[in-house]
């Protein structure tokens, strides 16, 4: 339906800086969601 | 990964199509490939999730033991639930998001397709397992899908099954949400801001925060439960020291934004809907976004208004009572935008707009009996019966299934090019709309009236409302089975769908063919063509 005029291409540069920065999100949020796991399961062991 | 080639090869790219044959499926990293496979999963687990809960409703239809034993009866109610919110409605609503996040945002693909592979198989093994405690001696899990310890912990051979099976979905459930995360913080076409991005893609981004903080600590219980059982430890054993009414706590700290996790995503879809069938833009655009994120910060400390019967001290009960009830200022909010979005709009109503307008009343009705729960002296009469059972299917089945409705039907055009039966998802929606009542409204009186939930039997003097709800229950269920025949007769001999579909329909993915082309946004759409879909 879009004409190419519609689009831009993107350059190397911004492909792998956006790569770069997918990568880096998704490190911090899985290690955010090992954190919540860990931090639960160390306070029920300082609790019991 | 699409989104690396470069732009001189973009044509290249656009050429190629999928695999052939089973590769197509098993390898999948199309995020509409993956989209489709978790729809046609989540719809598989509605009908074995559906079977079980006639199973339920049939042993319900009279007073005394009919049909089966009390302990399968138990294994029903806890594998219903888990295969309902796990399998059926968390798939679809990721399924959803593969199909619409990157079409909306003006990127080619999820950003992490390998992982959007993987995070889609590990669920037909995690269910496999799950089901197949069914077979084991001692049978699948029967104490509720709370797995409230100690009762969960006297299961048999199912039990290392079970805990395993709801470590893969928690784990299947993070990564996706990951993936949606990454790719609208990192795929957005320029011109695509947070505060113009459409509100399916905001309400999935705050459910995938909460799913990412909530998961874990659901996986931490269960994986403590499986010490407790396996490895001598006593986290919840106060014979060593240890507390299972800690493990209620941990369990509701994941579970009550577990709900908003099922209901979120509906909200950005009726978000959707309403304004395209009303032709008109969205009343407050930037409220719903604050509502949605108010909802889902609320929901983090609420989680004990589950726990008054446990007993708690005063302050703990106010606290609960009035933070519970704050929800529903952002609701209020948001049942206040939608109404006021069809105020004086151009009204049509096809199948997505009927479940959509159902969902905005009915929705509330589980919000209002919600209300009512919060409440501490009233929750300690109405806790643990019917009514529980008829407020929180009230805002799952007209609320989340219903919004699942909705957005299949409002995208299956744009998805496979065909327009679906319009006088059939009519009828599909009369009957789910009438039957949803006649199953869920008399189990309101059944609670009030004292019926406890999770019995096979009961007192006679409860028997006429539950023969109304187990009728209800059938005719909604064999109502069900027009839903798979509309799509199979869309997709087979549909009328061609038009690019637009739907006169009133504002956003990225209606600029795009129906169906749309294998890399959807490859390269990214330019500021222009994102002005121009938010315009039309």
């Amino acid at each position: 339906m879009t004409a190419s005029r519609d689009r831009t291409p993107m350059t190397p540069e911004q492909v792998s800086e956006r790569r770069a920065q997918a990568r880096r999100t998704a490190i911090l949020l899985g290690l955010v969601a090992l954190g919540f796991y860990a931090a639960f399961i160390i306070m029920t062991v300082m609790k019991s | 990964m699409a989104y690396e080639h470069t732009a001189d090869d973009a044509h290249h790219h656009d050429d190629h199509g999928p695999a052939h044959g089973w590769r197509r499926w098993v390898f999948a990293t199309n995020h509409k490939d993956i989209g489709t496979m978790y729809l046609i999963f989540a719809c598989v687990m509605f009908f074995v999730g559906g079977l079980m809960a006639m199973v339920i409703r049939a042993e319900l239809f009279q007073p005394g033991l009919q049909l089966v034993e009390p302990q399968f009866f138990n294994s029903m109610t806890t594998m219903h639930a888990l295969v309902m919110i796990f399998g059926a409605v968390m798939p679809a609503w990721t399924g959803l998001a593969n199909w619409m996040i990157p079409m909306q945002v003006g990127a080619p693909d999820m950003a992490l397709p390998r992982l959007n592979n993987f995070s889609f198989w590990i669920l037909p093994f995690a269910f496999t397992m799950l089901l197949s405690t069914l077979l084991v001696p001692g049978g699948g899990p029967a104490g509720g899908w709370t797995l409230y310890p100690p009762l969960s912990l006297q299961m048999a051979d199912g039990f290392p099954m079970g805990i395993f099976a709801i470590h893969l979905m928690g784990a299947s459930s993070i990564l996706g949400s990951i993936n949606v995360v990454v790719t609208i913080m990192n795929m957005r076409a320029p011109g695509v801001g947070l505060l113009n991005m459409p509100l399916f893609c905001w309400s999935w981004l705050i459910t995938a925060y909460l799913l990412i903080a909530t998961m874990p600590v659901l996986a931490g219980a269960v994986t403590m439960l499986l010490t407790d059982h396996f490895f001598g430890t006593t986290f919840f054993s106060a014979s060593g020291g240890g507390d299972p009414v800690m493990y209620q706590h941990i369990f509701w700290f994941f579970g009550h934004p577990e709900v908003y996790i099922l209901i979120l995503p509906a909200f950005g879809i009726v978000s959707s809907v309403i304004p395209t069938f009303s032709r008109k833009p969205l009343f407050g655009y930037d409220a719903m976004v604050y509502a949605t994120a108010a909802i889902a910060f609320l929901s983090f400390i609420v989680w004990a208004h589950h726990m008054f019967t446990v007993g708690m001290p005063l302050a703990g009960q106010l606290f609960f009572t009035l933070s519970t009830m704050m929800i529903s200022i952002p609701t209020g909010v948001k049942v206040f935008n939608w109404t006021a979005t069809m105020w004086k709009g151009s009204l049509t109503f096809e199948t997505p707009m009927l479940f959509a307008v159902a969902f905005l009343f009915l929705f509330t009705i589980g919000g209002f009996s919600g209300l009512m729960l919060a409440v501490v002296p009233a929750d300690f009469y109405y806790h643990d019966t019917y009514f529980v059972v008829a407020h929180f299917h009230y805002v799952l089945v007209p609320g989340a299934v219903f919004g699942i409705m909705a957005g299949v039907y409002y995208w299956l055009p744009k998805w496979t090019g065909r327009m679906y039966d319009e006088k059939l998802g009519k009828i599909h929606f009369w009957l789910s709309a009438i039957f949803v009542n006649v199953l869920f409204f008399p189990q309101h009186f059944l609670g009030l009236a004292g019926m406890q939930r999770r019995v096979p039997d009961y007192g006679t003097q409860f028997t006429d409302w539950n023969m109304v709800s187990s009728i209800g229950a059938f005719a909604f269920g064999l109502s069900q089975l027009l839903f798979p025949y509309i799509i199979w007769k869309c997709v087979k001999g549909g009328v061609k769908a038009t690019d637009r579909v739907w006169d009133g329909a504002k956003g990225l993915e209606w600029e795009l063919t129906s169906p749309p082309p294998y890399h959807s946004w490859d390269p990214p759409p330019n500021r222009e063509l994102v002005a121009r879909g938010a315009e039309h």
